[in-house]
């Protein structure tokens, strides 16, 4: 927009209102960290206040206290999340960079056809799909484990692909033929040349799949029943659910573990804003600066 | 002598051809099988499965019978499927506009070039980052009888009713949270502002127009390609909603926020009606093919797109 011309009380309206809206935006934020430093009084009669008052560390002591045991094994939940979300990044990885190098450089007649094919299954929701594959996973012998939240990553997603093939389209036609003038055959140009060319591509396929497997809670909760199976997400439904304001699990234990749950997310989000901005690829800030 | 020798060189050349089409469209097939395999596996195969066990009565325990149309039947007559259905619709006809009119007016302000931006860009996206579930836990709390929401409330002089407890209001609940999350859709829409060619603005201003012309003339029509993006997937997206009904009220109280995919959840993984519940994904399907074609065809009359000479 332009602005150059702006008179100080028109900044001073614009900085009022962005403030209040921050304000209103961030006061959730507060009001978590305030529930989850709440002591046992305040969560008896769930009476909490906006601004931390008593700072009950112990919230997190109890919540940490027993990382592999008891009612709430965070520790398992952690690794079992962990297990998920690597898995799903390098499947993610390897099944986009793989399939995008066919739909973008391989030759074949019916190749748009196929292309075509890729578009229309991102339309479909995933209800459809979601009885006969969970079928599929138990008559596999693979309910009750996490390798129903894995193995579908190894097989691609049609918007996965759809991105690394527009970044892979831009790479300059000559570096494929000096590779082939090397004697690389297809699968060679797609391992050293290709693959470290859409790095950051893949960088932000790794960060989409971070957010989509640390957060999904319908995939486990059809999967797994054991405790000890639970991703953080799953434990930390479960938790919620079985709050009582005066028993062990209570409203300020929950906020601490949801608080956990949350801060990953966030780090993920500002370590990786270099790779999805300078991506270009209309996702970032393109002009602000 | 010459012309069978060209003949055969012919032969040749067209057998090496072929031997070469034959080698490209096998690398192609090497490259796309890992999605080829699972479309067929986890997507085809499973949704031709799914169509037809939507005509059975299967319970993953009894033998699977054949009824017909009676699960569409029965769904149309299902008092909880057809609040349900209307409770996400009511859900997406608020929360899809709301959403797109806030990020949108958060998106022009942000686009000022003042000192901050970045910071406030930031806050305002963080919500956005965070986890649904740990969003809907801590919604949870904020809109109970004596939240956050009624506090604040109450420091204006408003007494708040129990938003999760009322039959009348607990749509909201849901509203609340998802405007909460407006950052997803705004950066898409500051980043679109923010790429509009400042040439334009200043041969408007040459014109004499105010700052509202600009917006409406300039600013509008040029972001409209993302304001369609947010409008198709904010729709799919909120018809699909799970995870806020299932943690937040469960669908209660007394089914008045149920919503499909929470239903469908139920009938599927707590009753094992499959069949029951694959019909109703159906129904889901072709309300999700018919809106976005509404929406698609509606497009051409305020998309404007660079290509269009107008």
């Amino acid at each position: 927009m332009l602005d150059r011309k702006m008179k100080w009380y028109h900044k001073l309206f614009i900085y009022v209102v962005l403030c209040a809206i921050g304000f209103v935006l961030f006061a959730p934020f507060m009001y978590m960290i305030s529930i989850s430093l709440a002591g046992k009084q305040t969560n008896a009669v769930q009476n909490f206040s906006f601004f931390p008052k008593e700072f009950y560390w112990q919230n997190y002591r109890t919540l940490f206290g027993n990382m592999f045991g008891g009612e709430y094994p965070i520790g398992t939940w952690f690794l079992n999340t962990l297990f998920v979300v690597v898995l799903s990044i390098i499947g993610q990885m390897w099944s986009s960079s793989f399939v995008a190098y066919g739909f973008a450089k391989m030759q074949y007649k019916h190749k748009n056809g196929f292309f075509l094919l890729l578009l229309t299954t991102m339309m479909l929701p995933g209800q459809i799909t979601l009885i006969p594959v969970f079928i599929i996973f138990r008559n596999l012998g693979l309910y009750n484990t996490l390798w129903p939240l894995i193995i579908p990553q190894f097989f691609g997603s049609a918007y996965n692909i759809f991105f690394t093939r527009q970044f892979m389209t831009a790479i300059p036609g000559e570096l494929y033929e000096a590779a082939e003038l090397d004697g690389l055959n297809y699968f060679g140009i797609y391992r050293k040349i290709v693959l470290p060319l859409v790095m950051p591509a893949l960088a932000a396929i790794a960060i989409f799949t971070f957010n989509w497997a640390w957060g999904d809670l319908m995939g486990p909760l059809i999967y797994v029943s054991d405790s000890s199976k639970f991703t953080l997400a799953l434990g930390a439904a479960n938790l919620s659910a079985a709050t009582n304001p005066s028993g062990t699990i209570n409203t300020s234990l929950v906020m601490a573990l949801s608080f956990c749950l949350s801060i990953p997310q966030i780090v993920i989000y500002f370590w990786g804003q270099k790779y999805l901005f300078n991506l270009n690829l209309g996702l970032g800030n393109s002009g602000s600066k | 002598m010459e012309a069978t020798e060209r003949k055969t060189m012919d032969e040749r050349n067209t057998s090496m051809a072929k031997k070469r089409e034959r080698m490209n469209r096998n690398w192609f097939f090497f490259f796309i099988s890992p999605w080829l395999i699972g479309f067929l596996c986890l997507t085809a195969g499973p949704m031709i499965f799914s169509f037809f066990m939507s005509f059975t009565n299967w319970d993953l325990m009894t033998q699977m019978k054949f009824i017909g149309i009676q699960n569409y039947v029965n769904l149309f007559k299902d008092p909880i499927f057809l609040t349900s259905m209307k409770n996400t619709f009511l859900y997406a006809a608020i929360s899809v506009p709301l959403n797109l009119l806030l990020s949108l007016g958060m998106a022009y302000l942000l686009s000022f070039h003042l000192k901050g931006m970045r910071f406030f860009r930031t806050l305002y996206y963080l919500p956005a980052i965070v986890p649904a579930v740990a969003s809907t836990i801590l919604f949870t709390n904020i809109l109970a009888t004596n939240g956050l929401l009624n506090k604040a409330l109450s420091f204006i002089g408003i007494q708040g009713p129990s938003w999760l407890l009322n039959k009348n209001i607990v749509l909201l609940s849901f509203v609340f949270l998802a405007v909460w999350g407006v950052g997803a859709t705004m950066v898409l829409l500051l980043s679109s502002i923010n790429s509009i060619d400042d040439a334009m603005y200043e041969s408007a201003t040459l014109d004499g127009a105010t700052r509202m012309q600009m917006f409406v003339h300039i600013t509008l029509p040029q972001i409209s390609p993302v304001i369609f993006f947010n409008l198709i997937t904010g729709i799919i997206g909120s018809l699909q909603t799970f995870t806020q009904v299932y943690l937040m009220t469960k669908g209660g109280p007394d089914n008045a926020s149920q919503m499909i995919v929470p239903y469908l959840y139920t009938n599927a993984f707590s009753y094992y009606r499959m069949g029951y519940a694959s019909a109703m994904a159906w129904v889901l399907f072709f309300v999700i093919l018919i809106l976005s074609v509404i929406v698609l065809k509606s497009s051409s009359a305020w998309v404007f797109y660079e290509q269009e000479v107008k």
